[in-house]
């Protein structure tokens, strides 16, 4: 189909326009903004697409502004399968409509919508206006209002003539209605069992199944549970009957009581052994005493034998003993006498010794003190003779009464007199004297003055001039003053030289020097005195005195000694230590017989003691030698020692005969004593209570057991056991065909979806080979991604990526659009689907590069179809070589 | 040992005594066996499985079931008494469980009220005389219905009757399994001289039962020469096999309730002249339902079902387990399902075991699926899937594949 003429009159904002003469390939529609283009498009859907009786607010909106009695009227011309048709409709005023085609005459009225329907494959509304998405078939699709070309497709109802297109072009593999239909049958079985997600639903067969299933086991369970307690009831009754008649066939409880009555006779019996032992234990304790007194008896008579032999024995000995130590002491009582005698005779030569020792030692003393004494005496006597020429110097020393001190004020005052005299000089005036020949001057003090020589005047001072008289000076006030100064100081210094005897300051000095030298002499000689007697001249001469007299008395000491001493005195040293060994030897034989005396005595005393003890011992062992045979025989006499032993076999005989009876009865009551009878008897009762305790409780828990199994017994659990298990069973094999039913659905309806999508996706395939080569040329290596369902634009996969549609740049969202439907056009064109694409200012965001190629892509696209661009930018598709048609 | 006092009074009294007059030969033979005494005629029963809960069936049917039941002990002891047997004979499992409710064991009390003669009843595994068996109760029950003529043979003690021309030998189990044969005793028993000695026991007899029998009960094949016996009545298989050995006869359960086919549904009527003579064993049906298990095989065609449903005269009392193998084109398969669910709803029961029956659909059923675009593609695949035997989903792809047809024959229908 395409478009070949257009008049559009009183229509909106079009009071008249026309195009004549479009091309069946590409056209340009030009018109600036409100120059009514895109009235134009909806003028063209009007007369296609609108009921020309319409009135509703869709064809209100026909009427020009203030427009009411205007006819809104489209006329189309156009052609379509090879033949050419005129559409006309007017609207509101005078509704009209008429279609000349190739027929003899032209349809008018309902008839042409019916017609255009029928041509253009399209539905008209029960009632209301036409809706884009709804009712205008592919038109919506290829029709791009303004502002449209950038959402997407618009594809709505113009799917259906897509695919029919498509189905026509790539044949059956859609499996056509009828395989859409097997889908949602399928889809409908599946839905019986499972959720969108693939899950069991809810009211899923095979929930219900499962539901009892769970039921049905958990009652199973309880029921099995009650069953197994039944059982177990039964099972524990059995046993208590089982037990009970156990007991009663074996008597138990009859055995018991026997066995109860036997023990109580058995400890009667032992009880009465028990007396007899103890009878005849008492009997063998009484034969024992009796025996241990015989015993006893005989062994106190050979103990008094053996003590009297004993005594006699100790006698003996201790007779022997003190011979012996009588011996002892009297032999020590002379080693004393000896030891005495050697005692004296070394204390005498110790004596002798150390008198020797003594007069040599003295002797000695002598000879030292007197070497001292002289050698005092010659100190003393330098120490005198210094002494005498220090006191010499010492009184040369004190004439001079000049010290460091005097010397220092006889300075000080020497200064302050001469500071006064130059001072004076100073303050005095000064007379000059020049008398004329021959004249002379003389000073008051007489003395002749020299010519020019310069007087200083201190004092009131009269000159006598020769031939001329007398001249008085007197200085003016300082000067008189410090006249008398000068006096004072000369006077103080006068006075301090006079003190310490000299004559002048310089005196002074060489006096002072002579003092100096006289103290370091005297300082000399003191340290050699100091030296030779540092404690003292007077303490030296006492040293002497007293050595004197030491010496005068050892000279009495030697003196009186006898002269054999003497002699030896004037030897040598070795004299001494000869004498000095001698003291030592005569000492140490001294202490050994002063020892060996010691020893002797204390020996002597040790035997005396011993002897006088032995003595005492022999006394005591001899009176009690005598008493014991006194005893032995006053015994004897009583009663023999025979008499005793045979006394003590008859005690034995007896004792023999009674163990015989005690181990008897010992061994009877052992083998059947009081206490295991007790014991027997006690274990018997227990047992016997015991048994009755547990057939009691038997018959009770038999009882009680019985009443349980009889209330549960009859309460067909084990039938509900089996009813349940059959059940379950039952429900199992149903959930094996339900679930392999519910398998098959699915399988079924998710088989149909994947072979449908196969098949779409082949299908898609024109679509995409159409679009392929203009996408080329605007975005290279891409391709678009169409919902295979709704035929809506996914998207763009630019060299591998995916780009969601709605997330591309406007631009590139217009351009893949319009590709998209010039592609589609083409699908529905080879489809026999009228197919013309007119774009409203559908490129108004591409760039300038772009539109160039989106003009390749409308040239290439015109060869097969009528485009028509509608655009307020004329000199962007100038170049386009297409027809221009202005408004 | 021996029925107390009252008891044998009763039962030597009521057969002659109480038996209404319902057929004329009946009562003949009984005055006959009477009068010569000599004859002694038993009805011989047993696996009663009283509280059979039926779990595989819904409630309505399971109460039917189990209804069914009691109204065979009703027909029993009907029979009995018409018949004027001497003694009923129960050879175990006269109730399924040892906890068979109270209400049960009464409603069998009252079903057995026509025969007033002696029914001695041997403990089965199902209700063997343990400690609290259903015994114990059902004896509680006979003293407070004053009933005397109910004997509860859970000793291995002779039971004397008819003033000791029939001496009873019952084993009866006093575990569920014995593991060993309780009728040894019935070698050395003692009987008064010239009774007719019958055995009663529950089990499996040795070699003479199908390999399936449980054998946890033996029975020696040769007990009825060893012990001398007239007539071995034995119980736990629920089929009726007469003579599987000497004068041994198994009367099966009267009303069936599994489905092997080992003519359940009867009791066994016997007559023995006196000791050593040979029984005659008449078999009695008094089933109500049929249980019948069959096999179809079909190939192809799914015609022949219909006829086979056709051949049971009364399918309303009968249960069918039908196993089909072969294997259905989808068509036939559609067909074959409105087939069954015609007859479903006519059988008391109808179960269906289809698991050896394959879909095959062919050429035929893929045109009529119309097969073109993705479908043909989705079908080929299922095909695929559905012929891989390593294929997990096999099965479920078989299954699908008939989904498909039927959804599409649902669908050409609605369009059409």
């Amino acid at each position: 189909m395409h478009l070949k003429s257009l008049r559009v009159t009183e229509f909106a904002s079009i009071m008249d326009a026309s195009l004549e003469g479009l091309d069946p390939g590409l056209n340009v529609v030009v018109g600036d903004n409100e120059a009514g283009k895109s009235t134009l498009l909806k003028a063209l859907r009007a007369a296609f697409f609108q009921k020309y009786r319409g009135r509703g607010e869709a064809v209100e909106a026909f009427l020009p502004y203030g427009g009411d009695g205007r006819r809104p009227t489209v006329s189309v011309g156009f052609s379509h399968d090879g033949a050419d048709y005129l559409l006309s409709k007017s609207f509101l005023t005078r509704p009209a409509a008429e279609l000349a085609g190739p027929w003899a005459s032209p349809v008018s009225g309902d008839a042409v919508e019916e017609k255009l329907a029928e041509l253009l494959g399209f539905v008209h509304p029960g009632r209301g206006d036409s809706k884009l998405s709804e009712h205008q078939g592919a038109f919506g699709l290829l029709w791009v209002e303004q502002g449209r070309s950038n959402i997407g497709l618009d594809i709505g109802a113009g799917r259906d003539a897509v695919t029919a297109s498509l189905e026509g072009e790539v044949g059956t593999i859609l499996g056509g209605e009828r395989g859409r239909a097997l889908i949602n049958a399928a889809k409908a079985l599946n839905d019986r069992h499972f959720t969108a997600t693939g899950r069991i639903g809810a009211n899923a067969p095979l929930k219900a199944i499962d539901d009892e299933l769970a039921t049905a086991r958990q009652e199973l369970s309880q029921k099995r549970a009650a069953f197994g307690e039944l059982e177990q009831k039964l099972k524990r009754l059995e046993d208590r009957r089982r037990a009970l008649k156990g007991y009663e066939d074996a008597k138990t409880l009859e055995k018991a009581s026997e066995a109860l009555r036997a023990a109580e006779a058995a400890l009667r019996r032992a009880e009465d052994r028990d007396r007899e032992w103890q009878a005849a234990h008492a009997a063998v304790k009484q034969a024992e005493a009796m025996r241990a007194g015989a015993v006893e008896a005989l062994k106190r008579r050979d103990h008094l034998t053996a003590q009297s032999a004993a005594s006699q024995k100790a006698f003996e000995a201790a007779a022997a003993d003190f011979a012996e130590i009588d011996a002892a002491a009297r032999s020590a009582a002379e080693t004393v006498s000896a030891a005495a005698k050697a005692h004296d005779d070394a204390r005498a030569a110790l004596k002798s010794a150390e008198d020797r020792h003594e007069a040599h030692r003295r002797r000695a003393d002598l000879a030292r003190e007197s070497a001292a004494r002289d050698r005092l005496r010659s100190v003393v006597e330098q120490a005198g003779n210094l002494a005498e020429k220090i006191a010499a110097l010492l009184a040369r020393r004190d004439l001079i009464a000049i010290d460091q001190k005097a010397l220092t004020a006889i300075d000080r005052a020497e200064r302050a007199r001469r500071d006064c005299e130059v001072r004076l000089q100073v303050a005095a005036p000064a007379v000059t004297f020049e008398p004329e020949a021959g004249g002379g001057v003389r000073a008051p003090d007489g003395r002749a003055i020299l010519s020019g020589e310069t007087q200083r005047v201190v004092s009131p001072s009269r000159f006598l001039l020769e031939g001329f008289g007398a001249v008085t000076i007197e200085p003016g006030g300082g000067a008189a003053n410090l006249e008398s100064e000068l006096r004072e100081a000369t006077g103080a210094l006068d006075k301090l030289l006079k003190a310490c005897g000299s004559e002048s300051e310089a005196d002074a000095r060489r006096l002072f020097a002579k003092r100096q030298e006289l103290e370091a002499e005297l300082k000399l000689l003191s340290t050699r005195r100091d030296a030779l007697v540092p404690e003292g001249l007077d303490a030296a001469r006492a040293r002497l005195g007293a050595a004197e007299a030491a010496v005068g008395r050892l000279t009495a000491a030697v003196a009186g000694e006898p002269d054999g001493a003497g002699n030896l005195a004037d030897d040598s040293e070795t004299a001494g230590d000869r004498l000095v060994a001698a003291l030592e030897t005569a000492r140490r034989n001294a202490a050994a017989a002063d020892e060996a005396l010691r020893i002797a005595s204390r020996e002597s005393e040790a035997a005396t003691l011993a002897r006088v003890s032995a003595e005492s011992d022999l006394t005591h062992f001899k009176s009690q030698a005598e008493r014991a045979r006194a005893d032995v025989e006053a015994a004897e006499a009583g009663l023999s020692r025979a008499a005793l032993s045979e006394r003590l076999a008859e005690a034995d005989a007896d004792l023999e005969a009674k163990r015989g009876r005690l181990s008897l009865t010992q061994r009877q009551r052992e083998e059947e004593g009081a206490e295991a009878a007790e014991a027997r008897r006690k274990a018997a009762e227990k047992a016997l209570r015991q048994i009755s305790q547990t057939l009691q409780h038997l018959r009770d828990e038999t009882i009680g057991l019985e009443g349980e199994v009889r209330a549960a017994g009859g309460s067909g659990v084990g039938e509900a056991v089996q009813l349940l298990e059959e059940r379950i069973a039952d429900l199992e094999r149903r959930r094996q065909r339900t679930s392999l039913e519910a398998d098959a659905a699915r399988l079924l309806y998710r088989t149909l979806l994947d072979a449908q999508r196969t098949a779409r996706e082949h299908w898609l395939g024109p679509i995409k080979t159409r679009v392929a080569p203009f996408l080329k040329l605007l975005h290279p290596e891409s391709d678009i991604d169409l919902d295979e369902e709704t035929l809506e634009l996914r998207g763009l996969r630019r060299q591998g990526v995916e780009e969601r549609f709605d997330r591309l740049s406007a631009g590139a969202r217009e351009q893949v659009a319009v590709i998209t439907r010039l592609a589609l056009a083409q699908v529905l064109k080879q489809g026999g689907h009228p197919a013309a694409v007119i774009l409203d200012d559908a490129l108004v965001n591409t760039d300038e590069l772009r539109l160039e190629r989106m003009h390749e892509v409308l040239r290439a696209a015109s060869r097969e179809l009528q485009v028509i661009v509608l655009t307020c930018r004329e000199r962007d598709f100038r170049d386009l070589g297409a027809p221009m048609f202005r408004l | 040992m021996r029925l107390p006092e009252k008891a044998v009074e009763k039962v030597d009294a009521r057969p002659c005594g109480l038996a209404p007059a319902q057929g004329e030969g009946h009562r003949a033979a009984r005055i006959d066996g009477v009068g010569t005494q000599h004859m002694i005629r038993l009805l011989h029963t047993a696996d009663w499985q009283i509280g059979k809960p039926f779990g595989g069936f819904d409630e309505e049917r399971r109460v039917e079931l189990r209804s069914a039941r009691f109204a065979a002990v009703g027909r029993i002891a009907a029979l009995a008494r018409d018949r004027a047997v001497d003694a009923v004979l129960v050879a175990g499992d006269a109730f399924d469980d040892n906890t068979v409710a109270e209400r049960d064991v009464n409603r069998v009390l009252d079903e057995m009220a026509a025969y007033r003669g002696p029914w001695i009843f041997l403990p089965g595994n199902h209700d063997a005389a343990v400690t609290g068996s259903v015994w114990a109760r059902l004896r509680g029950h006979l003293s407070r219905r004053g009933l005397a003529n109910v004997v509860i043979a859970d000793e291995p003690a002779a039971i004397d009757l008819l003033d000791g021309r029939l001496a009873i030998l019952p084993a009866p189990l006093v575990r569920r399994h014995e593991g060993a044969d309780l009728t040894g005793w019935f070698d050395h028993a003692e009987t008064p001289p010239g009774a007719v000695r019958v055995g009663l026991a529950h089990g499996a007899l040795e070699n003479r039962l199908p390999e399936a029998a449980d054998a946890a009960n033996p029975i020696a094949e040769t007990r009825t020469t060893t012990a001398r016996l007239d007539y071995l009545a034995l119980g736990d298989w629920h089929g009726f096999l007469a003579e599987v050995a000497p004068k041994t006869v198994y009367a099966g359960t009267p009303e069936p309730d599994r489905y092997p086919s080992n003519e359940p549904g009867h009791v066994a009527l016997v007559e023995i002249d006196g000791p050593g003579d040979q029984p005659r064993i008449e078999r009695v049906p008094v089933a109500l339902y049929r249980w019948t298990a069959r096999s179809e095989r079909l190939d192809g065609d799914a015609g022949g079902l219909e006829a086979t449903f056709s051949t049971f005269d009364d399918p309303g009392k009968t249960l069918l387990k039908l196993t089909l193998a072969g294997s259905l084109s989808l068509r036939e398969r559609v067909r074959l399902e409105e087939t069954i669910a015609h007859w479903r709803d006519r059988f008391f029961s109808l179960d269906i075991r289809d698991d050896d029956l394959f879909d095959e659909p062919d050429e035929d059923d893929l045109d009529k699926i119309d097969l073109s675009g993705f479908v043909r593609t989705a079908i080929e695949a299922l095909r695929a899937k559905a012929a891989d035997p390593a294929d997990p989903e096999r099965e479920a792809a078989r299954l699908a594949i008939r989904m498909a047809y039927v959804e599409h024959r649902r669908l050409s229908g609605t369009e059409g």
